[in-house]
């Protein structure tokens, strides 16, 4: 006779009695739930304790790679706190003497700053809706790498929100941008596409914030009962009083269905709108109907090129090799090559276009482009934006080099800038009065803000990474349960889904993906 | 003074079925459970649905201001300050989409995270027991004792299906 305060040995050995099986006709998840509700269902005991073994060396590395700090990473810091202190002197240069410090000139007045300003606002695409949509799609290999594709977004739209202010030259009238009506009576022009853009990034902004959020918070009530003294406060504070319950995760799973939902076509609006600041005009080369999926397609390639760069660096950083495996790059590089095409189909349709139709302008743009002072920067971007994913990530052995992916992640990117470039910059110079061509060349300040930027969105990610659990550990450990809920019979079987499966090797958590 | 909650430790998913089990053999209402864990637990475990959230009337209500101050912002300031351009309507269509759109998706946002906010801050009743042990891998059940109860005989029926009592380490909202 066992000892009714002691659990049985084995789970499984305990049958119920008949009465309680559910009739045959009930659905597969309505069976499991009738029958583990009863008890009928007996999951595996081992698992569990080597699920407990491998949770805890996820734990292990992700706190432990939030509580130690390296000189390197000092030395990493110091040195993009000097170039971020560079940017911010250029900036008060330019505040004291005017936006004449600057290379805007007729016909270019949006130069480096807004062509900046475009490519952020595509980096921090890729983010939230490379996350949204895994999530819509129930992926389950999205569960390592969500939180550091959405903190990358937030950081990219903080850094590219800079731009629009700098851009003014007065920053300090940037509040005649926010809709408060005042005594004469003007309110900001809501027919201007500028105002789109604010509010456009204002919801976008908000939205990837609580996006990254929502699901940060088990992972900070985790810091909370694991830390002390100011950190603890902290956390407490952010974790909302999370304390587990299954009310919380249910409003949490809503919230976050809700959010999934709403955020993608947020994206593709904000993007959408960033295009028709260049598409509302009468400006050859700007000009143009296919502009707004053009630049939701080019964020999105610049995006998913950016998050690889991430995923790279905090791999490596970190010591995330266990979670963030060669198959999420492999995968990550399969959605890199199926954007390239995309984009590189948008491109064309543009090119095509205008060439054919022979319209002098058009023509003229393009021979500046191809042949002309723009030639260099053309090609570099034909090359790195079409060539090199084509003739690299069809390989299987490319997409599961960390170093290979690195450097043609990085080159997209730098391909993609130039992209931008020759749309913001490169068109007005050759604008419907050929009186008043002319060319660009940015000012110390332009160069020295624009790079500080880059400085300053590895900054901000440093300082996060060594603040919040930048793997969602609950997402994780769940991935896993999940796994064992459909063997078990627990949740609904869906075949099509890859499995993560958790395998202990002498207690060290290896968080291997197979199909 | 009569306890207000009953707390064990049990052992993964199994323990919590068992467990939830006594807890219905007794009578125990569902709205007097909570199970607390460091991931979220299937329905099938549960036997159902935990309490429902109001979550989803938040979003409703922000979707409704976000469009209200939507046109309002577009159209009504059209009205109440209109400038008159030779030739051009006081009132456009097509840009005021774009705004009202945005606003739309912008109170949703900010609503749903609001009533997440204030749903998982404000707990009715006060504080309530909590161990840190949860956030790293334990799970318990408390149950808040119903009025025509009485604690020993909660306990006695958890402890019978394997549970261990457990005292609680801090209070939270």
């Amino acid at each position: 006779m066992p000892d009714p305060l002691q659990p049985p040995p084995n789970w499984s050995v305990e049958q119920p009695p008949a009465p309680s099986i559910p009739p045959t006709e009930a659905s597969p998840e309505e069976e499991a739930r009738a029958l583990t509700a009863t008890g009928v269902v007996a999951l595996p005991a081992a698992t569990e304790a080597e699920l407990g073994t491998v949770d805890r060396a996820l734990e292990a590395r992700v706190f432990g790679s939030m509580e130690t700090i390296s000189i390197r990473y000092v030395l990493v810091m110091m040195l993009l706190l000097a170039i971020v202190g560079v940017g911010l002197v250029a900036w008060g240069w330019q505040l004291y003497h005017g936006i004449g410090v600057t290379g805007k000139r007729r016909p270019v007045f949006w130069g480096l700053y807004i062509t900046s300003f475009v490519f952020w606002i595509g980096i921090s695409h890729s983010g939230t809706l490379v996350s949204a949509i895994l999530r819509v799609l129930n992926v389950e290999w999205r569960r390592p790498l969500t939180r550091v594709a959405e903190a990358m977004t937030l950081f990219a739209l903080m850094i590219g929100g800079l731009f629009p202010i700098i851009h003014l030259g007065r920053a300090w009238r940037f509040y005649w941008m926010i809709p408060i009506p005042n005594e004469r009576g003007l309110w900001p022009n809501f027919r201007s596409p500028l105002m789109w853009d604010l509010l456009a990034i204002l919801t976008y902004i908000t939205a990837s914030s609580l996006f990254l959020f929502f699901p940060l918070v088990p992972d900070l009530a985790a810091a909370r009962d694991r830390s002390r003294g100011l950190r603890r406060r902290l956390y407490r504070m952010f974790s909302l009083g999370w304390r587990g319950t299954q009310q919380q995760w249910n409003r949490l799973h809503l919230g976050m269905r809700i959010f999934t939902i709403v955020v993608i076509p947020i994206a593709v609006s904000v993007h959408s709108i960033v295009s028709w600041d260049f598409g509302m005009t009468q400006l050859e080369g700007w000009h143009s109907t296919v502009f707004a999926p053009y630049f939701v397609i080019g964020a999105i390639y610049s995006g998913v090129a950016a998050l690889i760069t991430v995923l790279v660096v905090v791999r490596r950083g970190m010591h995330f090799e266990d979670y963030l495996t060669l198959r999420h790059l492999d995968r990550m590089g399969k959605v890199l090559l199926a954007v390239a095409a995309i984009w590189f189909f948008f491109w064309w349709a543009g090119f095509l276009t205008d060439w054919y139709g022979g319209n002098a302008e058009a023509k003229e743009l393009q021979r500046v482009h191809a042949f002309g002072a723009m030639a260099p920067l053309f090609w570099t971007m034909i090359a790195v934006n079409v060539a090199l994913p084509f003739l690299t990530l069809w390989f299987r052995r490319v997409r599961m080099s960390p170093a290979a992916m690195l450097v043609i992640s990085l080159l997209i990117n730098v391909g993609m800038w130039i992209e931008r470039f020759l749309i913001v910059v490169g068109s007005p110079i050759r604008n419907a009065l050929s009186f008043d061509w002319g060319s660009y060349r940015p000012g110390w300040p332009e160069v020295a803000i624009a790079s500080a930027t880059v400085a300053a969105f590895a900054l901000l990610y440093l300082v996060f990474s060594k603040t919040v659990p930048l793997i969602s550990l609950w997402e994780v450990k769940e991935g896993w349960r999940v796994d064992r809920w459909r063997r078990t019979g627990v949740i609904e079987v869906q075949s099509d889904v890859p499995v993560v499966e958790p395998s202990s090797a002498a207690g060290v958590a290896t968080a291997e993906v197979r199909a | 003074m009569s306890e207000r909650f009953v707390s064990v430790r049990v052992q993964g998913e199994q323990g919590v079925a068992l467990a939830l089990q006594a807890l219905r053999e007794i009578g125990v209402p569902r709205a007097c459970i909570e199970v607390l864990s460091d991931v979220p637990l299937p329905e099938a475990v549960l036997g159902g649905a935990m309490k429902a959230t109001k979550l989803r009337r938040f979003t409703f209500t922000g979707l409704v201001v976000g469009l209200a101050t939507g046109v309002f912002f577009s159209i009504g300031t059209l009205f109440l300050y209109p400038v008159l351009v030779g030739g051009q309507p006081v009132y456009f269509a097509p840009p005021n989409i774009i705004i009202i759109y945005e606003l739309t998706m912008f109170g949703i946002v900010a609503a749903t995270a609001a009533g997440f906010i204030l749903e998982t801050r404000r707990v009715k009743g006060g504080p309530r027991p909590y161990w840190p042990a949860v956030s790293h891998g334990e799970t318990h059940v408390v149950v808040e004792v119903p009025p025509d109860l009485v604690a020993t005989r909660i306990r006695a029926a958890l402890l019978a299906r394997g549970a261990e009592p457990v005292e609680p380490e801090e209070q939270l909202p």
